[in-house]
């Protein structure tokens, strides 16, 4: 086939300025839309796959699959999904990501040659509950300090007009483990995470409250807890 | 009243206004779409997993842009444009149809007229009608979806719901056959598409 027969055919079964829009299709069509429809197979297909999508009736065989996924958007919509919506880092492009994971590097072997030189910190003490909320400064519930289980959730005090959380889980030289959203003021750790918190490993945790027009208003800095060597590590 | 009582678009001027529990108006406003979606997006990709992740663009894309969405159709219908546009790009992201170009041998075989830019419309308006005269609709529909937009012809055959035994493939080969005859009359007529 010629390269312009092939690009006047894909230009004749696109969509031109006088197609309908799928917005058009719900309500009843004028005389002109209803004519151009009828002599325009993309129009055609268009309004076919919109029925299709709106009635959305169920097939014999994907019940059970459809119910899978349903269920899947439910557990994702509460993690990863809404994360990566509010991420404060979505507009980095690859290239921009790239410069800043080779500063990060830079800085984590400096901070790296710096700690070395240094005692580590003694992990905070968490078993007082005496936490309370201060302006700018939201106070975690668990997990920190030193623990005899891997913990299986993350708490924190709720802060006046928060609305939902940011929440994300790093190594000690902050390489991220895991990050999520949510709209309590707890959430519960994935099994894939969970399996990472090996007795005696530290592991760092950060929370930010934001308020309903995604500002953040309350933040609780770096959390760090460990499993005891003497601890678990809970099954899934 | 409860966020159920709302109707999909109330749901939406409700997130735009909400100080607190927009999460709560946003989840509730979704998951009454989350079979739809699914479904359709099983239709499209053949498996679960790629349709739980294809689904999770699509409302993720929607969570991004729910201001853009001004009330002007249905909820539902805004959603399918994503979903619809998701997918296409998804499928343009990974190679075209193996049977791109050469199924359409047939119509090659006539001469295109020589001003190119200028009568490429015509052109086009042209083979829209030899296809709607040639093809019945159901044929046009697949013909479309497949070479417009490079779709699979399984995904034609779920998201259609195709259920005679070869799916959109018989429709494809149906078509083929008349454009064949189609475009043989008018090279034996000396006649130019």
């Amino acid at each position: 086939m010629s390269d312009r027969t092939t690009s006047d055919l894909e230009h004749a079964l696109k969509a031109t300025p006088e197609c309908v829009p799928v917005e058009r299709f719900a309500e009843p069509l004028s005389a002109r839309e209803q004519q151009h429809v009828d002599g325009c197979a993309r129009c055609q297909s268009e309004l076919a796959l919109w029925r299709e999508f709106e009635e959305s009736s169920p097939a014999a065989d994907e019940g059970a699959a459809v119910q899978w996924i349903v269920a899947e958007l439910g557990r994702r919509r509460g993690g990863e999904a809404v994360a990566a919506a509010r991420s404060p880092f979505a507009w980095l492009t690859p290239g921009i990501r790239r410069w800043a994971a080779a500063v990060g590097a830079i800085a984590v072997i400096t901070s790296g040659a710096y700690l070395l030189s240094d005692r580590e910190p003694a992990v905070r003490d968490l078993s007082n509950p005496a936490a309370s909320y201060r302006t700018n400064r939201l106070d975690v519930r668990a997990p920190v300090g030193d623990l005899t289980s891997a913990p299986s959730t993350l708490e924190w005090v709720t802060p006046p007009d928060a609305v939902s959380y940011d929440i994300e889980v790093f190594e000690v030289d902050r390489t991220p483990l895991w990050r999520t959203t949510s709209s309590i003021s707890r959430v519960e750790l994935p099994p894939s995470v969970v399996r990472q918190l090996l007795p005696g490993k530290a592991v760092l945790w950060e929370v930010r409250a934001l308020n309903g027009a995604s500002q953040v208003i309350a933040e609780s800095g770096t959390q760090r807890f460990r499993v005891a060597l003497t601890g678990s590590t809970p099954k899934d | 009243m409860t966020l159920a009582d709302l109707s999909d678009e109330d749901l939406v001027d409700a997130v735009r206004t909400a100080r607190a529990d927009r999460e709560a108006i946003v989840n509730e406003l979704f998951a009454r779409h989350y079979e739809r979606v699914a479904r359709w997006c099983l239709r499209f990709t053949g498996d679960r997993e790629s349709a739980a992740d294809l689904a999770q663009d699509v409302f993720l894309k929607a969570h991004r842009h729910l201001d853009s969405f001004k009330g002007h159709s249905r909820f539902s219908t805004w959603l399918y444009t994503i979903v619809r546009n998701e997918s296409i790009s998804r499928l343009q992201r990974q190679s075209p149809p193996a049977d791109g170009d050469a199924v359409l041998e047939e119509i090659a075989a006539i001469e295109p007229a020589p001003d190119e830019l200028a009568q490429r419309s015509q052109r086009a308006d042209r083979l829209k009608r030899f296809l709607a005269t040639t093809l019945d609709a159901l044929e046009r529909r697949v013909f479309v979806l497949h070479y417009g937009d490079g779709m699979p012809l399984e995904a034609i055959s779920r998201l259609l719901r195709l259920d005679n035994a070869s799916g959109a493939k018989a429709y494809i080969v149906s078509a083929r056959r008349k454009v064949a005859r189609a475009t043989g009359r008018l090279k034996a007529r000396g006649q130019e598409l």
